[in-house]
């Protein structure tokens, strides 16, 4: 999966995870508010638990803006 | 029901978030996406298991948060999209060739540009703008990335308290009673001077060390005088638009100090330029640009006017303010008794008067007038490319935008944590108590950095600590309107390492990754500006 993909995910759960916990605490719904802690959780273990799923491997490239200066290029 | 225990213990491991998001980020050069979700998870830990948290305390801070972070996200989406559609049009290159023609001293335009033009707009818009904006500008004019986002972060805070029509006043008379308003705003304004003039010669410093201070001092005197005395002189009459006509003034002056021969011509003797690429302002790229200055300035003008208009028309804005959403959240507490009411909804979400709008709005303008001048189809032929580079705009979008996202909500998320669970609490009050009245004096511009560091905002720091400086300064006699003052100037000053700026700035400037370096040259400065606020706040006291 791309660094991209991956961040896309995090970030689709990470937003998921707001009307769900809204939703179940005012709604004293136990179930819906724990769903969407675990979207707050899994949404955010994502970023870093792909540091060590990618280390040693490339970075991705980086955006065009001021890259002739990018420490990677 | 136990009280919130303020000891070394509880306050060591309060702190533990932020060292934590700091060594990640600053000592071991983890990516912000990376390092901001190990913040959130180390302040949620703590909660839980020592601050007597419930888990649906937690959830309902960590949804908060996300929800504090589209407030920041509306700005970032809208200004990386302004930029891929000016960018793809060849408005930066066409900007760099036409800024270079109007002034050759690389100084006074880094200073109109990074400085002046920051700080204009963070008079009318706020939530980044100025970061979002500026920082790509300084990319193309030939300003090293790094330095491109450092730059407006540090010249612009002056204005935060009251730039964004004193969003951040308006907001610390809500949550306090003061006795004397304008004292308040007056001695705000001026403690605001001082990170005004450090900013000024902080950016003419990183551009050529001291031999660019020698030859610029005049005109950072000249700009401090007008910005920072300007801002303190008008809280006297409206603090609502003391930051806005200062900024206008600065800006305006502009064109007179660019007369000026000592700023007509580079000087020589300034050799030593660590903040410019090696061919500086003079050439990046060979190819002519499609467009004229004017014309790559447009999006500038589009959004000033549109903004304005928004924001200073009365019915207008009030016509727009009137769509306004949000999501309820229920009444959350803790085992040793801090509370958070519900609400309904919580901190509602007016779009139409935001900066994102006025940024989408510049957007399709720029657009439409770019397409309709064949710049796209232009730009893409001289690059060789069959198609025009609109299709692109929105996959780079995308590539630059959602990396920045999941770290501003993280970041935002670890506040709330902190804040539902009373750490920030016993932060705070921990400094509080151990500190005697003076020092407590010194000190207190240092909690509402804190505060800015932890939110990412002047605003939301002056809402968590305001009422608490308050307190503790009529407990230990001390003068309330100097305290909220300083707490004012340190949410302001602080906001030079809040991380969401740092990743805002990055992600603008196309070196996502590079957080831990911006903060390197930023964290110095915001700890200058602190002790030096401290000491004008004794002056005061």
């Amino acid at each position: 999966m791309s660094s991209l993909i991956a961040l896309s995910v995090s970030l689709v759960l990470l937003f998921v995870a707001l009307p769900l916990v809204s939703l179940g605490t005012t709604g004293d719904n136990p179930l819906v508010w724990w769903l969407g802690l675990g979207c707050l959780v899994i949404g955010g273990l994502i970023p870093p638990v792909r540091r060590f799923m990618t280390s040693g491997g490339p970075e991705p490239p980086p955006s065009k803006v001021g890259a002739c200066d990018d420490a990677r290029c | 029901m136990p009280s919130l225990p303020v000891d070394i213990f509880h306050w060591l491991l309060a702190f533990l978030p932020i060292i934590v998001l700091m060594v990640l980020l600053v000592a071991l050069s983890w990516t912000s996406p990376q390092a901001g979700p190990m913040g959130m998870f180390t302040a949620a830990a703590i909660a839980l298991l020592v601050f007597q948290t419930p888990w649906d305390t937690v959830a309902v801070a960590g949804a908060k948060g996300v929800w504090d972070a589209i407030f920041i996200l509306y700005v970032i989406w809208p200004a990386l999209l302004l930029y891929q559609v000016c960018d793809k049009a060849g408005g930066y290159e066409a900007l760099r060739q036409g800024i270079t023609h109007i002034s050759r001293n690389e100084v006074f335009v880094i200073v109109a540009l990074g400085w002046v033009f920051s700080s204009f707009l963070q008079g009318i818009a706020g939530f980044g703008t100025p970061i979002a904006i500026v920082a790509p500008l300084l990319v193309a004019y030939g300003v090293r990335p790094v330095y491109a986002v450092v730059i407006p972060i540090i010249a612009h805070l002056w204005a935060k308290m009251f730039g964004t029509l004193a969003v951040g006043w308006l907001a610390t008379l809500q949550v306090v009673d003061l006795a004397d308003e304008t004292t308040t705003a007056f001695q705000a304004g001026l403690l605001l001077i001082v990170p005004c003039v450090l900013g000024g010669f902080t950016v003419v410093y990183m551009y050529g060390r001291w031999a660019a201070i020698r030859h610029a001092w005049p005109l950072v005197l000249i700009i401090s005088g007008i910005q920072g005395g300007g801002q303190a002189v008008l809280t006297l009459v409206d603090p609502v638009l003391s930051a806005f006509l200062a900024g206008t003034a600065a800006l305006v002056a502009v064109y007179p100090l660019s007369r000026w021969p000592r700023y007509a011509e580079q000087p020589e003797g300034l050799t030593d330029r660590p903040a410019m690429r090696e061919q500086g302002a003079g050439a990046a790229d060979e190819r002519p640009a499609p467009m004229g200055l004017f014309m790559s300035f447009l999006p500038y003008v589009v959004l000033t006017v549109t903004t304005v208009a928004g924001l200073l028309i009365e019915p207008l804005n009030r016509a727009l303010g009137a769509l306004s959403v949000g999501l309820p959240f229920p009444t959350v507490s803790t085992g040793y008794g801090i509370v958070r009411e519900a609400t309904e909804p919580y901190s509602p979400f007016s779009p139409l008067t935001h900066p994102g709008t006025f940024l989408l709005i510049t957007c399709l303008v720029t657009w439409i007038v770019y397409r309709s001048h064949g710049f796209y189809a232009a730009w893409a032929a001289q690059a060789g490319e069959e198609n025009g580079q609109e299709q692109g705009i929105l996959s780079s979008l995308f590539a630059d935008a959602v990396p920045a996202s999941v770290p501003v909500i993280a970041f935002l998320a670890m506040s709330q944590l902190m804040d539902h669970s009373g750490q920030t609490e016993v932060l705070a009050l921990g400094i509080a108590e151990v500190a005697p009245a003076y020092v407590f004096a010194f000190m207190a511009n240092g909690i509402g950095a804190l505060g800015a560091f932890m939110t990412s905002s002047s605003t939301s720091s002056n809402v968590l600590f305001s009422d608490l400086q308050q307190t503790v300064a009529r407990l230990k006699g001390l003068p309330e309107a100097a305290i909220i003052a300083a707490q004012s100037a340190g949410g302001a000053i602080g906001n030079a390492v809040a991380p969401a700026n740092v990743v805002l700035g990055a992600s603008t400037a196309g070196i996502s990754g590079q957080e831990g370096e911006i903060l390197r040259k930023t964290l110095p400065w915001t700890i200058a500006a602190v002790v030096m606020t401290g000491v004008a706040t004794l002056l005061l006291v």
